[in-house]
C-alpha cells in the first residue's frame, strides 16, 4: 500500500500532538526544543491548507508549552545566579540566563507570528510602560503601545528587542537632570580639552542616569532633587593664607663651585627652586627633597623614599645689581645671606601622619560608598538577565555618542578658528543631552526598551536613594575637611634656623635659632610664635670689641585675627593683629661708649582687608637703639593689594 | 586587551587586567585615588600604596562590560602642575601605550573605564 506524503504527515502530527496529551506529564523543555524542531523541519509546501492549519495549531501549542517552561528555567536559574554570586561559577550561570531570556523572546515571537497567522488575538500585551513628563513632580501613569518586540515576562524579566538600533538625531533634553547635565558638561570639556586623549569621558554614567531618570515618575523625581557631586578638592575658599617670607628669618648658600648658576638655571626651570626677586634682593629657595627629584620624577614614591630630605630647606639671598638677568645676580660677591632650616617636629602638610589617617578612615569610606552607588546599579542594569535590554542599549549608545561627537568636532562651525572653547563645549553639550534624550530616556520611557518590575523597584528603592545619601554624606565631609586643614594649621611646629649673615663693611656672624609656633592650645584664639636664638662672629674682630659669642635674642608674638566688615561675602579674609616683643643683648656693647647691650622692642602691627585684594596695614612700635638715651615711637602706615587675591575673588565672581 | 581609546578597551576571559597609577608633583600634598570594579569597591595590591595597583581578572561572559570607576582627588592646597599617570595593561596589548593622564585642571576626576568581552 501506498501512503501519501500528506497522510503520513498527518500521522505524525497526530502521533506528536497527541504523545503530549496522553502521556500527561509535563514535557522538559529540551523535548519541547526536539520536538519542535522536529515540527519545523516539515516542509508546508507539501501541506494541503487544512494540514497546515493542524500543523500552525500544534507548533503553537508546542511553542505556548515552551514558553511557559522557559519562564520557569528563568526563575530556577536567576535562583541559582544569586546562590553562586561573587563566585567562579556565577559566569556560566549568567550566560545561561541570557542564552534563556533570548530564547524566551524568540518564543513569543513565534507564537505572536502564529496567532496572526491563524487569525488568533495577540497575546496581550505587556504591563502598562510608566510615563511621564521629564522633570514632573507627579507623573502621571499611563498605558502605552509598546513596541512588538518588547515584552516583560511574568518572572519579571524582559526579553531583548530584536530591532536594528538607529543612533537618533537628538531632541533637546529640558531640564535635564543636573548630575547627567553635569557629568556631560565635564565630559564635553574634556574633549575640548584633549583630555583623556581626547576621548570622551564618563559615558557610562551618561547612560545611566539618563537610565535613571527615564525608568519612572518616581526615579525621576529622587534623581532630579540631587546636586551634581563637587570633588572634594574644589571646595577651597578663597582666603588665600600668604606665608611668611622665606627669607625672614634669613638664610642663604653660598656654595660656589664651577657650574653653580648654570645648575640654578636647569633647577630654576624645572621647579625645583622657588626664585623671588623684590628688586633689591634675589632670594632662592629649595628642599633637598626637590634637588633630590631633580634627575627623577617627584612622585608619591620618591616622596616616601626621601625620609628627612623633605624636612630641610635651604636659603640663599643676593644682592641685586642687574635688573636683566636675575640669575647674574647670583655670584659670591653678592651673597648677603644664606640659612638652612630643618623641621624638628609638628607636620602641617596633608601628606603628615594626622591628616592622612584622617583621611583614610573618614573620607576615603564617603568617596567609596559614591562610587557603588553609580557603580553597582551600571553594572546591575547591564549584567543581570533582567534587563536583556539595557546591555545592547548601553553599547550603542555609547557608541552613537562617541561618533557624534566625532562627526561635531569636524564641522565647520566646531573648527572655526573664532569659535572659543566655552562655545565648543556648549556644541557637545547640547549634542550629548539631545542624543541621551532621544536613544535613551526616550527609549525607555516609551517601551522600546524595557526594565523590570524588579529592576525599577530597585531603582525607586535602593539605586537613586543610595547615591543621594552617598552625596548628601560627601557634601558633608567638605566641611570636616576644611576644619581638618584649619586644625592642621595650627598645630605646633618648631623649626631649627641656621644661618650665615655676610656683611661688607662687618664682620660676617652665624645665627642660629629655635621657632617654635602653635596656634591653638593654652593661648586660646592667639597664635603664640616663640623664637630664641645665639649668634656668633665667624672671625671676632678685637679692635671693636667682638668676642665669638655676639648677641642672644629672644622673642615672643601672639597673633589673632576677627572677621572683617569691609570685605566681600565670598572673600573670607580677616583682620589680623599682632602684640611682637623682642629682647637682644649685644654684648660687644658692653666695653663701648655710649652703646647699650640690651635692645627691647615693642610692635603691635593689624592689617585690615577692604575689598579686592585691597588692605590696610598699620604698625606702631616703640624701641630704645644700641644708642644711650635714644628711644624711638614710630606709627606706620600705607595700603597694601594683593593681586592674587584680586584674580581668586574675580574668578570665583565670574563662576557664580 | 585591545585599545579602543584611553577609555575603552576590548579584553578576552579570564584576562588578567593591571590599573597602575603614578601620583606626580603633589610634593607633601596628599593624593587620594580610589577604585570600583563593577560596583565592588576595588582595593590596590597591597604593598602599593604610594603608586597604587588595582588588578582584576574578567570573568564576565563574552559581550558583557566591567566597568572601572575611578575618582582622583586633588587636595586642597596641592600643586597645580600635579596629576596622575594612570598605565592599563592586560595580554598581548594592542594600540597601546594605554591609559591617560588626570590633571588637576582635568574636568572630570571620576572617568569609567570599559572593558568589553569580546572572546
Amino acid at each position: 500500500m501506498k501512503l501519501s506524503p500528506t497522510i503520513g504527515l498527518f500521522l505524525i502530527l497526530v502521533l506528536c500532538f497527541s504523545s503530549l496529551i496522553v502521556a500527561q506529564t509535563p514535557a522538559t523543555c529540551d523535548q519541547l526544543r526536539s520536538k519542535i524542531q522536529q515540527m519545523e523541519r516539515m516542509g508546508q509546501n507539501v501541506m494541503s491548507p487544512s494540514l497546515q492549519k493542524v500543523h500552525q495549531e500544534a507548533l503553537l501549542t508546542l511553542y505556548t508549552q515552551l514558553g511557559q517552561c522557559v519562564e520557569q528555567e528563568i526563575a530556577i536559574a536567576t535562583e541559582m545566579r544569586n546562590a553562586v554570586a561573587g563566585t567562579d561559577a556565577a559566569p556560566p550561570v549568567e550566560s545561561k540566563l541570557r542564552a534563556l531570556a533570548k530564547e524566551e523572546a524568540e518564543t513569543k515571537d513565534k507564537i505572536n507570528g502564529l496567532r496572526t497567522e491563524l487569525n488568533l488575538p495577540e497575546v496581550s500585551p505587556p504591563a502598562a510602560a510608566r510615563t511621564t513628563q521629564p522633570g514632573s513632580d507627579q507623573g502621571t501613569e499611563q498605558a502605552e503601545t509598546p513596541p512588538q518586540n518588547a515584552e516583560r515576562s511574568a518572572a519579571g524579566t524582559t526579553v531583548p528587542s530584536t530591532q536594528p538600533f538607529v543612533c537618533l538625531d537628538g531632541q533637546p533634553y529640558a531640564d535635564a537632570p543636573p548630575l547627567l547635565t553635569d557629568i556631560v558638561t565635564k565630559g564635553a570639556d574634556g574633549v575640548v580639552q584633549g583630555d583623556f586623549g581626547g576621548a570622551l569621558s564618563g559615558v557610562p554614567q551618561m547612560v545611566l542616569y539618563a537610565t535613571l531618570d527615564a525608568a519612572s515618575p518616581t526615579s525621576s523625581k529622587l534623581l532630579r532633587a540631587l546636586e551634581p557631586y563637587q570633588y572634594l578638592s574644589e571646595t577651597a575658599r578663597t582666603d588665600k593664607q600668604l606665608g611668611g617670607s622665606a627669607t625672614s628669618n634669613g638664610s642663604v648658600s653660598a656654595i660656589e663651585k664651577p657650574g653653580f648658576a648654570r645648575l640654578l638655571g636647569f633647577a630654576v626651570e624645572h621647579g625645583a627652586i622657588n626664585k623671588k626677586n623684590d628688586g633689591t634682593n634675589l632670594t632662592l629657595s629649595t628642599s633637598l627633597y626637590s634637588l633630590y627629584t631633580l634627575n627623577r620624577k617627584d612622585t608619591a614614591e620618591t616622596y616616601a623614599q626621601a625620609g628627612m630630605l623633605n624636612r630641610i630647606g635651604v636659603f640663599a639671598t643676593f644682592a641685586v645689581d642687574n635688573q636683566n638677568s636675575d640669575l647674574a645676580n647670583v655670584r659670591r660677591s653678592n651673597l648677603s645671606e644664606w640659612s638652612v632650616k630643618a623641621r624638628l617636629f609638628g607636620d602641617r602638610s596633608t601628606r603628615s601622619a594626622t591628616f592622612t589617617k584622617f583621611w583614610k578612615d573618614k573620607i576615603t569610606p564617603l568617596i567609596d560608598a559614591r562610587l557603588e552607588a553609580v557603580g553597582k546599579p551600571l553594572n546591575d542594569l547591564t549584567s543581570s538577565p533582567d534587563n536583556a535590554d539595557f546591555l545592547r542599549l548601553r553599547t550603542q549608545v555609547e557608541r552613537c555618542l562617541k561618533s557624534s561627537v566625532s562627526e561635531r568636532k569636524e564641522q565647520a562651525d566646531y573648527k572655526a578658528a573664532a569659535t572659543t572653547d566655552a562655545e565648543r563645549k556648549k556644541m557637545l553639550t547640547d549634542l550629548l543631552l539631545s542624543r541621551l534624550k532621544t536613544n535613551v530616556y526616550d527609549r525607555i520611557k516609551g517601551g522600546q526598551v524595557n526594565l523590570s518590575e524588579r529592576t525599577i523597584n530597585a531603582i525607586e528603592t535602593q539605586y537613586v536613594p543610595n547615591l543621594s545619601a552617598a552625596l548628601e554624606n560627601l557634601k558633608a565631609a567638605g566641611g570636616l575637611i576644611q576644619q581638618k586643614l584649619d586644625e592642621l594649621k595650627k598645630g605646633p611646629l618648631a623649626t631649627f634656623a641656621y644661618t650665615n649673615h655676610r656683611q661688607p663693611n662687618a664682620s660676617d656672624y652665624s645665627e642660629t635659632k629655635f621657632l617654635y609656633e602653635q596656634e591653638k592650645g593654652f593661648m586660646g584664639p592667639l597664635k603664640l610664635t616663640g623664637n630664641f636664638g645665639l649668634s656668633f662672629y665667624n672671625k671676632p674682630d678685637p679692635s671693636l670689641k667682638q668676642q665669638k659669642l655676639r648677641d642672644v635674642s629672644a622673642a615672643l608674638s601672639f597673633e589673632g585675627t576677627t572677621r572683617s566688615p569691609f570685605t566681600e561675602a565670598e572673600n573670607q579674609s580677616k583682620i589680623t593683629y599682632s602684640f611682637v616683643g623682642r629682647y637682644e643683648r649685644l654684648f660687644e656693647n658692653r666695653r663701648m661708649a655710649q652703646r647699650k647691650p640690651d635692645i627691647g622692642t615693642f610692635q603691635f602691627v593689624m592689617e585690615i582687608p577692604f575689598f579686592k585684594g585691597l588692605s590696610l596695614p598699620l604698625s606702631a612700635s616703640y624701641t630704645n637703639t644700641e644708642e644711650e638715651k635714644k628711644k624711638h615711637f614710630r606709627f606706620n602706615f600705607g595700603m597694601h593689594l594683593d593681586t592674587d587675591k584680586l584674580f581668586e575673588l574675580l574668578k570665583a565672581g565670574a563662576s557664580r | 586587551m585591545k585599545k579602543n581609546d584611553a577609555l575603552s578597551y576590548d579584553v578576552h576571559r579570564n584576562e588578567q587586567i593591571t590599573i597602575r597609577v603614578t601620583p606626580t608633583d603633589f610634593g607633601d600634598s596628599l593624593f587620594s585615588v580610589r577604585a570600583n570594579l563593577d560596583g565592588d569597591k576595588l582595593e590596590p595590591v597591597p604593598g602599593t600604596d604610594n603608586a597604587p595597583v588595582f588588578e582584576f581578572t574578567v570573568t564576565k561572559p563574552v559581550d558583557d562590560i566591567h566597568t572601572v570607576i575611578m575618582e582622583f582627588g586633588f587636595i586642597q592646597g596641592s600643586p597645580e602642575n600635579s596629576f596622575y599617570d594612570v598605565v592599563i595593561s592586560g595580554e598581548n596589548d594592542q594600540g597601546c601605550p594605554c591609559g591617560f593622564v588626570v590633571k588637576k585642571t582635568t574636568a572630570n576626576k571620576e572617568p569609567a573605564i570599559e572593558f568589553f568581552v569580546v572572546a
